[in-house]
């Protein structure tokens, strides 16, 4: 993408927090929400001569986002020591891997503006998360509850070359974490986190520039406003003539900038070794065919399916497959109905909206599939008519309560007996004889009234295509 | 003196004179490196615990270096020595002591959270 | 009947037929310990709780609700353990103040068998020394002659033994920590093999080195407290699942059928005269006691210490970055913390916490790890290790056993070393090799120098092949015969 005479070379590193109800190496709870401290435990605290033993959900939930993102599973990865001292580590050093990480060599593909994008994944490592620290200017507040909390390191290349892109990468990312369900991707509460290297170079320039890293973005939308604003500043730095500093910066969604968050005086030197308290993690066979075999089908996959086997154009199959469970929903109601472009249509309309307006997930959703699909079943029967749809579905989403009860409590039957509809169009013929004389005269238009009238006679109830062909018969 | 290590305020190092200063050794474990590894380690060192620790730093790893005589082409670093088998832990929740428990021994706390120097 | 004279199952087996009671044990060690521990100084503190342990013990034992291997009998431990509830110190200044919420595996399994933890015992500070001169507690002396050092690093643990100030106690083992200061002192010191003893909740040292194991007054102690203690630990993932076989009821003297290796190494210009002799006679003993004896090498021995020092170091860089001053244990004093600059606080509480020992090691690893230094010491020195595996390997298709001295020479004089850190680190030229292979290995002793300081022999066994080791040790305790010699009046 030409930027003024230059492009912008862009890698992501994506911090998966593993969706474990205990700790990467201690049985420490995970919850959010919880008090100061409380989720801690010896082992967390890093107190003296406690161990870390590592949790096999952890191993699980990093091999399937690997399988998922199309890499290799090392059979023997490292656990390995980044030492530096900072307050929110307890131990005075990370447990990470380094040289021998879980995952290496997948590749991630989307579609950014109708063009597919394939982008590589250099490696996925599994690390623990350190605490949580709270400034008050004076001094600082240390909570180790997030501490040891296991996350999944997604490493890109440096592939992507247009903010749009960069946004894409993490929200697929987010989308097949979520599908695997070994992470929430909640960006605010920092279960999904990015960080974005940055870096420009003139067009047609083969090495790459100084890159700088933007941290902690809360959102897909800022991440692009965050590395536009970036390359903008980039660039004017070299127009200037003036040097990049490799540095990390933050983004400010109020200023839409980012700013220098701090300047390391000289390189950190982290002195990685093998932790000698852990044996190398070993994925044996028949757990990684059963973990293989447990992947979901993935959300492009699912994509293509629903556009070349059940017909949805590729937009509704994009909104359907945005999440795995609204497509789950949509394929239990299709499967029940036997109708997909109808079961679309009702979930990409008023399931969607109801429970946008209701602020609930699909999950949630007080109509279940089966109910929609059943719905959807009495209108194609004729049971009831698509707009009287409407109503019943208003009330089953109120009420929980399948269609049939609603049709019948409610009294909304449509009425499709022609003797019976017969018997309405004529009685609204007798009321408006004016209306009748001036239709006969050549006033066409009036037709749409003997609809309307009639409809309105039968509480919206009359098969509309069956007053259509009386009121044409009658009135000749 | 232009490093910034940090000091020990009871060793007043304005006090030594430059030229009275000992020579260090200046192979292995010269000034410079002792404090780039004195902060490194997050150690306050004094002058004389510098020189001590340069010299016999310096005379052991003249020593240790003898092990570069080995021939170790090839071979793969041994970590753990004994062969042990491997075996994780289940997901499971255990909550065994009290926030308490945790936070008794702390220097300096506010409520359930541990103070320290402003870090920003 | 006289404590000082009844093993550990005679005790425990008295406390059991309510021939004696616990709380007289304890109140017995205690006042050994009021009337001899001012001039040795092996222990840091004691647990002001042993008598009422004891007491609910014996009464439990009355109203028959109890058992346990150790029932009643009270062990010293290293102040390396962590004990809940009891200071914790690892003989240094940064952890002074510091008071454990959970005892480590190995205390826990001692109490779970009904024995009680008498107090906590001197050592160097982090386990790092071989004279216990570095800890922060001041130095623990030699019972047999007190101008001299005990060894170490769990010097307390093998003096409190010698003085009879405990029945058994709990040392460790990272380079010869258990069987250098049990040789100096005249006790049966035994380090299992490594993955055998959970070290969870002992103050880290070295990892991938360190091993609890007993230090004891024989061999049969040795082997059932190192019973008691083995066996895997679902918090500590480098414990291995191997079962536990029943060491002190196995024990034999007769050593037919068993190879016997004399390291051929171990013939050093450095040996003294006196530790020669001894380790000559314990290589006769274990020959009369039907072994076969046959010579073993393990040439790359005399690289043991460089990668011994070299792999310790780096392990400890890591492993005392913890010690930092937020979460416990030691803050240097500050008179605000506004405005603070964070290194300033690590830097100085670190540089008091810590004595020059721990620093020279700390500085010594961060410099093995360090940027452009890591290949060249520590990954060559696991590197070399693992050759050093390779050998001990085919020695042991060679023999069950490897006999070699503990220390070049006997005990040395309390200052003598301290100034020259190279030499003292020569010390374990003997004993390091063990721990790189992950090896059981024991002391025994087995004589006396012309200075009348005690002299151990040193057995090296093959990875979990304890039984074969303490047989043998067994062997050199019977033809020994010490038992009684003690430098204390008895």
């Amino acid at each position: 993408m030409n930027h003024r005479g230059y492009e912008s070379v862009i890698g992501i590193e994506v911090h998966v927090q593993l969706k474990t109800v205990s700790k990467m190496f201690s049985g420490d709870s995970t919850t959010f929400e919880a008090e100061d401290n409380r989720n801690t435990s010896p082992i967390t605290m890093g107190m003296p001569g406690t161990l870390p033993v590592v949790n096999k959900k952890a191993i699980e939930f990093s091999v399937k986002t690997g399988l998922a993102l199309g890499c290799q599973i090392r059979p023997s990865s490292v656990f390995a020591r980044k030492n530096y001292f900072y307050p929110d580590l307890p131990k005075g050093y990370q447990i990470s891997q380094y040289d021998q990480p879980i995952c290496e060599h997948g590749e991630l593909t989307f579609t950014v503006d109708g063009r597919e994008k394939t982008v590589s994944i250099t490696r996925a490592h599994m690390e623990e998360d350190a605490g949580k620290s709270t400034h008050y200017g004076d001094y600082t507040l240390i909570n180790y509850n997030r501490a040891g909390i296991p996350l999944l390191e997604v490493v890109s290349g440096p592939d992507m070359s247009s903010p749009q892109e960069a946004a894409e990468y993490g929200r697929t990312i987010r989308q097949i974490v979520r599908y695997l369900g070994v992470c929430d991707g909640n960006l605010e509460e920092g279960s999904l986190r990015c960080d974005c290297n940055v870096s420009v170079r003139k067009i047609g320039v083969k090495t790459l520039g100084t890159k700088v890293e933007i941290k902690n973005i809360n959102s897909f939308r800022f991440i692009e406003k965050a590395i536009e604003f970036e390359i903008e500043r980039q660039i004017d730095l070299v127009e200037r003539g003036e040097k990049i500093i490799q540095e990390t910066r933050l983004y400010d969604p109020d200023k839409n900038k980012t700013f220098s968050m701090r300047t390391k005086e000289d390189a950190q030197d982290y002195r990685y070794f093998p932790d000698p308290d852990q044996l190398p993690v070993l994925v044996a066979a028949e757990d990684l065919e059963r973990w293989k075999s447990e992947i979901p089908e993935l959300p492009r996959a699912r994509c293509r399916r629903y556009v070349e086997q059940n017909g949805l154009p590729e937009s509704d199959a994009n909104v359907l497959t945005a999440e795995k469970e609204v497509a789950d929903f949509f394929e239990e109601t299709a499967k029940y109905c036997g109708n997909y472009k109808a079961a679309s249509n009702w979930i990409m309309t008023e399931i969607l909206r109801s429970l946008n307006e209701s602020g609930k997930t699909v999950t949630e959703s007080p109509v279940s599939p089966h109910h929609l699909g059943e719905m959807i079943v009495l209108i194609e029967k004729g049971t009831i008519s698509g707009k009287i749809g409407k109503t019943v579905f208003a009330e089953m989403w109120a009420t929980g309560k399948d269609p049939q009860t609603v049709i019948r409590e409610k009294n909304l039957v449509q009425i499709s007996d022609s003797s019976s509809i017969l018997k309405i169009v004529e009685d609204v013929l007798a009321t408006n004889p004016g209306q009748v004389a001036d239709y006969k005269g050549g006033r066409t238009k009036l037709f749409g009234f003997f609809v309307g009238a009639v409809m309105k006679a039968s509480k919206g109830q009359a098969n509309p295509d069956l007053v259509n062909q009386i009121l044409k018969e009658k009135l000749g | 003196m232009s490093s910034d290590r940090p000091r020990d305020p009871k060793n007043n190092s304005q006090d030594v004179v430059e030229s009275q200063k000992p020579q260090l050794n200046q192979q292995l474990f010269n000034q410079e490196t002792i404090d780039k590894i004195a902060k490194l380690s997050r150690l306050a060192v004094s002058d004389q615990q510098a020189l001590a620790f340069s010299q016999q730093l310096a005379q052991a790893l003249k020593h240790f270096e003898e092990i570069s005589t080995v021939e170790t082409g090839g071979i793969e670093p041994l970590i753990t020595p004994t062969q042990i088998e491997n075996w994780t832990r289940e997901d499971v929740v255990d909550r065994g002591l009290s926030v308490e428990d945790m936070m008794a021994n702390a220097p300096e706390r506010v409520g359930n959270l541990f103070k320290v120097p402003p870090v920003v | 009947m006289n404590p000082l004279q009844m093993s550990l199952s005679e005790m425990a087996e008295g406390v059991r037929q309510q021939k004696l009671s616990s709380r007289d044990l304890v109140e017995f060690y205690r006042g050994r310990i009021q009337k001899f521990d001012k001039e040795i100084n092996s222990f840091i503190s004691l647990n002001e709780e042993a008598g009422a342990e004891a007491s609910r013990i014996d009464e439990a034992v009355k109203s028959g609700r109890s058992n346990g291997r150790l029932l009643g009998v009270p062990i010293g431990i290293k102040d390396l353990l962590c004990t809940k509830g009891l200071a914790t110190t690892a003989g240094s200044k940064i952890l002074s103040n510091f008071i454990p919420p959970y005892d480590c595996t190995v205390v826990s399994r001692l109490k779970e068998e009904g024995a009680i933890v008498l107090g906590k015992l001197n050592l160097d500070e982090f386990a790092m020394g071989s004279s216990n001169e570095t800890s922060y507690f001041g130095v623990c002396r030699n019972p047999w002659n007190k101008a001299y050092v005990p060894g170490g690093s769990s010097g307390g643990s093998a003096a409190a033994v010698a003085m009879g100030l405990a029945p058994a106690t709990i040392g460790t083992d990272t380079g010869g920590s258990i069987r250098q200061p049990a040789s100096f002192c005249g006790v049966v010191g035994f380090k299992p093999t490594y993955g055998r003893v959970s070290r969870y909740g002992i103050v880290a040292y070295a990892s991938s080195l360190d091993q609890a194991g007993p230090m004891t007054r024989s061999v049969a102690d040795a082997a059932l407290l190192s019973e008691v203690i083995s066996g895997q630990d679902p918090l500590d993932q480098t414990t291995t699942q191997r079962k536990v076989p029943t060491w002190q009821s196995q024990l034999k003297a007769d050593l037919k059928g068993l190879k016997v290796g004399v390291l051929k190494e171990f013939v050093t210009d450095s040996l003294h005269a006196d530790v020669k002799k001894t380790v000559n006679a314990g290589i006769e003993a274990l020959c009369e006691a039907g072994a076969e004896i046959v010579e073993v090498s393990v040439p790359l021995t005399k690289f043991a210490v460089p990668v011994y020092y070299l792999i310790a170091a780096s392990e400890a860089s890591s492993n005392l970055a913890r010690y930092d001053g937020v979460k416990y244990g030691h803050r240097a004093e500050f008179s605000s913390l506004s405005g603070l600059d964070l290194e300033t606080f690590y830097s100085k509480t670190r540089g008091e916490g810590f004595g020059d020992e721990v620093k020279r090691r700390i500085m010594l690893g961060t410099y093995c790890l360090s940027s452009g230094y890591f290949d060249q010491y520590y990954t060559k020195a696991c590197q070399v290790r693992r050759l050093i595996k390779n050998e001990y390997d085919s020695a042991f298709a060679k023999c069950d056993v490897i006999v070699s001295p503990v220390t070049t020479t006997p005990a040395f004089k309390i200052g003598e070393r301290v100034s020259d850190p190279l030499q003292m680190y020569m010390n374990d030229l003997f004993t390091t090799s063990t721990n790189l292979a992950g090896l059981p290995g024991i002391s025994v002793p087995f004589g006396f120098s012309v200075d009348r300081l005690p002299i151990g022999v040193q057995l090296t066994g093959a990875p979990f092949a304890e039984q074969s080791l303490l047989n043998c040790a067994s062997a050199l305790e019977v033809a020994a015969n010490l038992k009684g010699v003690v430098p204390y009046e008895s």
